[in-house]
């Protein structure tokens, strides 16, 4: 047997057995080999062949990869409780004013603890946009709640004017998201018009609310689509390709769910009152307390039951299909496997450690749903990636010579 | 010279490289490739170097060059925050990461943090609350009544129906309380009205400029009893009299914002946690103020010629319309347990009249 380490001789291969090797061939050993195919592919292809073929390619076929590789977690819940904790006191011994410089010390933490294919990621705002944002924020909420007092009938406009200014906040909100986020020292960015912001969450809300909901599906999937094909990694665009069918699969599955799980909450409550009647009938009076503080009771849990399952089937339905249908060009595809039984576990449990440490626990709690994201996540490296261009504001370390844009502000609304 | 190994991503594109630089006492930095080429040299009041934080690595922007990454150390740390031997103490004055990870550091905080939040949301806000109220300008204050009184015509509240003697009489009766009440604090009046509503049932409700209403259903209730009716109103005048309508604005207000920013960013089903610790501490907050117009109502009783079994015995009607209740709805709810109100009030009568019997 010759099962020898000698390279094969590429050069005379065709270019469909080309693509065969490529799909085979071990990246992690062999890297040098990966490059040589790839570089017989684009010569025979022509160029531009590979990045053609990956964004034509059904997201299951993984030829043209360079590598998957998957993010993971590399902080600690403990290390980032004694963060979060020292700096949530100098928050409230300030009154406030420090929390936009805790706001940037707990997302550095996390952020910088993401780490892709040997990368970290960075949160890149400064302290002083976020405390610019809350202040436009803070003013924004006081005067609406004044105005509702003094005159209701100018808090109605005041809201009007809200719901008319959503499509510039919420493309301000994403955009700062975007833009304070970094890999690689390339920035991420948003470029979505506010002309199209309006048609999306304006003309498609009121859709949705005239038909009575039939609508909203097709409104999320607007939203999502408009959030995704407009968001970049450096010089290179999002694009994505969402399925109208389905928002609606997702939305009647965690609608149904919701009913479902609703209807048989409501029946368990109606025969424990029944019994609870039947046996405090000694004490009326009493039992009628025990029954209504019950009662209370009974309809928190199936509040938040309800409302964690079905948004844990929403989310899981979506989230896999956005990632599945998305890509950065040239840069990377993305695989999400959430599964609806696991990411309902992590809400419930997550909620559960909040309400039993009274809310000590936020820390893990992040922690954990960090990890859990990641673990359900792929990424698809497409050749190109190390080349993404970024414009001289787009490099993140040239944050030094930015005269803070006045856009740059987080405006904290809801 | 500490000498350590980096990684620069050059300004401009999403590439990476490794380097080796050395950080020399005095300032000086540079950056070489792994052919040992000088990429560039500096110093460190030049480049923009990121807060230490925790274990991760730590970042350094260089104008034109990019952004280098590293892990650290305590040397290196210690010549990044500038301190070297010529320079021992270095240029920052507060560190933080230094807090977040002393023991002492987390155990006062743990500590601390729920003794500062108690006292913010017991003390502090309240406080503030009461300065932000005498701060409002009367003609605001009027102009919001006035505004309020017409939303609630237009949409809860109906013309009286009552009979028109009933209401003069009522009127008259009330009008040498008010003249007493007007005389100790001479800024304040006070206007009452009457409305019929379905919707709000038996009840009445005062607004910050005096204007005091009652429903057709809560003189009825109390089938037109003089006695028990002033009592109500003592009630209502002490929420006016503590201007309790712009304290909770601004309670609410303040509360909102803190808890979105002390706690803030989370999504989902952790906001169920939140709404909820929002609204028990808002509760709290309205139950505060219902319990200090319960005692501006006890402590006048006498003054109005009423006596604090009146107050009782209004409040145990009110109760059988309300039904049953128990503590937990108790945190959940505005007002304080009806049950806690009457008991309050049968006590005030006991010591008032034990007070008398010494007298």
């Amino acid at each position: 047997m010759s099962y020898t380490d000698e390279q094969p001789n590429y050069s005379s291969y065709s270019l469909d057995e080309l693509t065969d090797a490529l799909k085979h061939i071990d990246k992690e050993s062999y890297p040098e080999r990966v490059k040589q195919i790839e570089s017989l592919i684009a010569e025979k292809g022509g160029p531009g062949y590979l990045n053609q073929r990956v964004s034509t390619a059904a997201p299951t076929d993984d030829a043209g990869f360079v590598k998957t590789v998957q993010p993971h977690f590399l902080g600690s819940g403990k290390e980032y409780f004694s963060i979060w904790i020292v700096n949530l006191l100098l928050s409230i011994v300030t009154l406030g004013i420090y929390s936009a410089w805790a706001t940037v010390r707990n997302k550095r933490y996390l952020y910088s603890n993401v780490e892709l294919d040997g990368h970290r990621f960075s949160f890149l705002a400064q302290p002083i946009q976020i405390l610019i944002g809350r202040a436009i924020g803070v003013g924004l909420f006081a005067l609406y709640y004044v105005l509702s007092v003094m005159s209701p009938a100018l808090s109605g406009l005041f809201i009007l004017a809200l719901f008319v200014l959503t499509p510039v906040l919420v493309c301000l909100a994403v955009r700062f998201r975007m833009r304070m986020t970094g890999y690689r020292n390339v920035r991420f960015g948003f470029d979505g018009s506010y002309g199209r912001a309006f048609v999306v969450f304006v003309a498609y809300s009121l859709l949705a609310v005239f038909t009575f909901g039939l609508c909203y599906p097709l409104l999320f999937k607007k939203i999502d689509e408009f959030l995704y094909e407009n968001m970049r990694y450096g010089n290179s665009q999002f694009s994505t390709d969402l399925s109208t069918s389905e928002y609606y699969v997702a939305s009647l599955a965690a609608g149904g769910i919701a009913m479902v799980v609703g209807f048989i909450f409501g029946l368990l409550g109606a025969g424990a009152m029944a019994g609870l009647f039947a046996i405090s009938s000694v004490d009326a009076e009493q039992g009628g307390a025990i029954a209504s503080g019950m009662a209370i009771v009974g309809v928190l849990i199936m509040y938040v039951a309800v409302f964690a399952i079905a948004q844990a089937v929403y989310q899981t339905f979506i989230r896999n299909h956005v990632f599945a249908q998305t890509q950065i060009n040239q840069v990377a595809r993305f695989t999400s496997q959430v599964k609806v039984g696991s990411l309902l576990w992590l809400r419930v449990s997550n909620l559960l450690l909040l309400v039993g440490t009274l809310g000590f626990a936020m820390p893990w709690v992040k922690v954990r749903t960090i990890e859990y994201f990641a673990a359900c996540t792929q990424v698809h490296l497409l050749e190109g990636y190390e080349n993404v261009l970024a414009n001289a504001e787009d490099s993140a370390s040239a944050i030094a010579d930015e005269t803070s844009n006045i856009f740059d502000v987080d405006i904290a609304i809801g | 010279m500490i000498k350590l190994d980096a990684r620069l991503y050059p300004q401009g594109t999403s590439s990476c490289q490794n380097v080796s630089l050395s950080l020399y006492s005095g300032g000086l930095m540079q950056l070489v490739d792994e052919s040992e080429q000088l990429i560039c040299s500096t110093q460190r009041d030049d480049v923009n170097i990121t807060p230490k934080l925790g274990n991760i690595p730590r970042e350094v922007a260089i104008k034109n060059i990019g952004m280098l990454t590293f892990e650290s150390n305590s040397e290196v740390d210690r010549w990044l925050a500038g301190k070297d031997e010529m320079n021992p103490n270095g240029a920052n004055a507060v560190d933080i990461a230094k807090l977040e990870s002393s023991r002492t550091g987390i155990l006062l905080s743990i500590l601390l943090v729920p003794i500062t939040l108690w006292l913010l949301f017991k003390y502090a806000i309240p406080y503030a609350a009461i300065v932000f109220a005498d701060a409002v300008p009367d003609a605001a204050v009027e102009l919001a009544s006035s505004q309020t009184l017409k939303t609630l015509d237009y949409t809860l509240l109906d013309p009286s129906e009552l009979k028109p003697e009933l209401r003069e009489d009522l009127l008259a009766y009330w009008q040498t309380l008010i003249e007493r009440f007007e005389d100790v604090d001479a800024k304040q009046s006070f206007n009452i009205q009457f409305r019929a509503s379905e919707k709000m049932g038996a009840n009445a409700f005062a607004l910050p400029d005096g204007t005091i209403v009652f429903t057709d259903e809560l003189v009825i209730l109390l089938q037109g009893d003089k006695s028990l009716l002033t009592s109500v109103l003592l009630h209502e005048m002490g929420h006016v009299y503590h201007e309790h309508s712009m304290r909770l604005i601004a309670e609410t207000l303040v509360t909102t914002v803190a808890l979105s920013y002390f706690f803030g960013d989370v999504s989902g089903i952790l906001e169920f946690a939140g709404g909820v610790t929002n609204t028990v501490v808002q509760n709290q907050f309205t139950q505060d103020l219902e319990w200090e117009a319960d005692n501006f109502a006890l402590a006048h009783a006498k003054k109005a010629g009423i006596s604090e079994n009146d107050f009782a015995q209004a409040l145990s009607k009110l109760a059988e319309t309300i039904g049953q209740e128990n503590e937990f709805v108790g945190v959940l709810q505005s007002h304080p347990l009806m049950q806690e109100r009457i008991e309050n009030a049968i006590n005030a009568g006991k010591i008032s009249s034990d007070k008398s019997a010494v007298d």
